[in-house]
């Protein structure tokens, strides 16, 4: 073959071919840059998709919480202000003293048994959490702890308070209520400290307490409360983080963006 | 490039760390043996068996094909023998073993053609710039493919023929690059690169 026209074949096939080539290989980096894309889409589903599932749990929490508390309120409270009365009534009309002695110790055991399933009826009240405002249902919330558990329990305000609205402060609640159940039920503190930091990026929330600690990497393990935590702070599209050290205590931390928009309803 | 960040490259990579170590030993020794009258060929006859050596073992092993090892000792007993029975019976070690570099590039095409395929099949990579394997295929199917006729042509042509300056500049031009993109990946390698083998 003449070696010219050997070069000609040479030039097409080797064209051919480096085009070929680099075809294949932008059409595999397109091709793959929409998987990409289309992968991405598929997540983002997904995560709403959790999302609405999670929002859907915690309504449903949120009207059991309502509804106990009415029934607390409404049933329960009312039921025991009419043996108050009634026991005050053969108080009045009772001339033994012994008797009298008895109706008023009765009288103080029932007002506590009025005051803290009152307590607890407000604390299960998403409305009472908007109404109040963050701080001092969080106040009151620790008023309860200090009459029913030797624990010292401070709250401490820092900044410039504002609202952060109703869905959001009423998950910071819930969160701060959970880390406080938590730290009583398991660790036995005796003290605890919440800190409330308000800034204008956000609000920092702290919760500290000297109780016996745990194993933070065997977290997920540890059960419901953490992870409904987790699940509250992800709504709020906020920060948690949990640290612990064994037989010093537990600290959580929760940082949410004020600006942050919130889709979740307790009505 | 390559001794810069040859820490964080991942078993494969050092394959081909080590391809273009005996790639640039075999130019010096090359260098060496022209200028002692021996020729470059005789060198390029055991070059070329230890690079497709090499390159099979690396396509074998990123591919992930099955039974793996029957393979790369297949290959470890093949080419040694492909390149001897050429030397023997074709190209003697004084003349250009342009068959056994005609028969790389075709594997070397095939393999990266197929390497390719297989990133196409994978659902799970889909972030195929930052994957160093991909950037490794496109040079050696991009070289091979720029390099496959000017072999044929100088077989066909016997090493005359007036282009054939114009044609080593074509393939140095592609080598040099090529071999800058490789050089582009093991520079960025532990930044820009995730390691996925």
């Amino acid at each position: 073959m003449n070696p010219d026209s050997a070069l000609l074949i040479f030039i097409i096939g080797t064209l051919i071919l480096l085009l070929f080539a680099f075809t294949l290989v932008i059409f595999l980096i397109v091709h793959k840059k929409k998987q990409y894309h289309n992968l991405l889409e598929k997540q983002t589903m997904q995560n709403t998709y959790q999302n609405q599932l999670l929002q859907s749990k915690l309504e449903v929490q949120e009207q059991s919480f309502k509804y106990f508390s009415e029934e607390i309120h409404d049933n329960i409270g009312q039921l025991l202000s009419i043996v108050k009365m009634q026991l005050y009534n053969i108080k009045n009309n009772s001339t033994e003293p012994e008797v009298v002695a008895k109706v008023t110790d009765c009288n103080e055991l029932l007002g506590k048994a009025i005051t803290d399933p009152r307590n607890i009826s407000h604390t299960l009240n998403s409305g009472f959490v908007s109404n109040a405002g963050l701080a001092d249902a969080v106040e009151k919330d620790l008023e309860y702890i200090r009459s029913a558990k030797e624990v010292k329990c401070t709250l401490h305000v820092t900044g410039d308070e504002y609202s952060l609205g109703n869905e959001k402060e009423l998950l910071v609640f819930r969160i701060i209520q959970e880390a406080i159940a938590n730290a009583v039920k398991h660790a036995l503190p005796t003290a605890i400290d919440i800190y409330l930091d308000y800034s204008p990026i956000g609000l920092g929330v702290s919760i500290a307490d000297n109780g016996s600690g745990f194993n933070t990497s065997q977290e997920n393990k540890s059960g419901i409360g953490l992870n409904n935590m987790h699940v509250r702070s992800d709504l709020l599209k906020g920060d948690l983080q949990v640290t612990s050290v064994k037989d010093k205590g537990t600290t959580i931390k929760l940082h949410i963006d004020q600006a942050e928009p919130v889709n979740f309803s307790t009505n | 490039m390559g001794i810069i960040n040859l820490k964080f490259f991942d078993p494969l990579t050092k394959i081909i760390f080590i391809l273009l170590f005996v790639t640039g030993l075999s130019e010096v020794i090359c260098r060496i043996t022209y200028h002692l009258h021996y020729g470059k060929n005789m060198v390029y006859h055991f070059d070329c068996i230890i690079e497709s050596l090499l390159i099979t073992i690396y396509f074998i092993k990123t591919i992930r094909i099955k039974n793996s090892n029957f393979w790369i000792f297949f290959s470890i007993i093949a080419w040694p023998i492909l390149g001897t029975l050429n030397c023997i019976f074709f190209q003697p070690l004084k003349s250009l073993d342009s068959n056994i570099i005609f028969l790389e590039n075709f594997s070397i095409i095939t393999m990266s053609l197929y390497a390719l395929y297989s990133i196409l099949l994978n659902e799970n990579l889909t972030f195929v710039i930052r994957h160093p394997h991909f950037w490794f295929w496109t040079c050696f199917l991009i070289l091979s493919c720029g390099t496959f006729f000017f072999w044929a042509y100088l077989v066909i042509s016997n090493y005359k023929g007036k282009y054939l300056n114009f044609l080593q500049y074509f393939q140095v031009t592609v080598n040099i690059l090529v071999y800058a993109v490789i050089a582009l990946v093991f520079l960025y390698y532990p930044k820009k690169f995730m390691n996925e083998s």
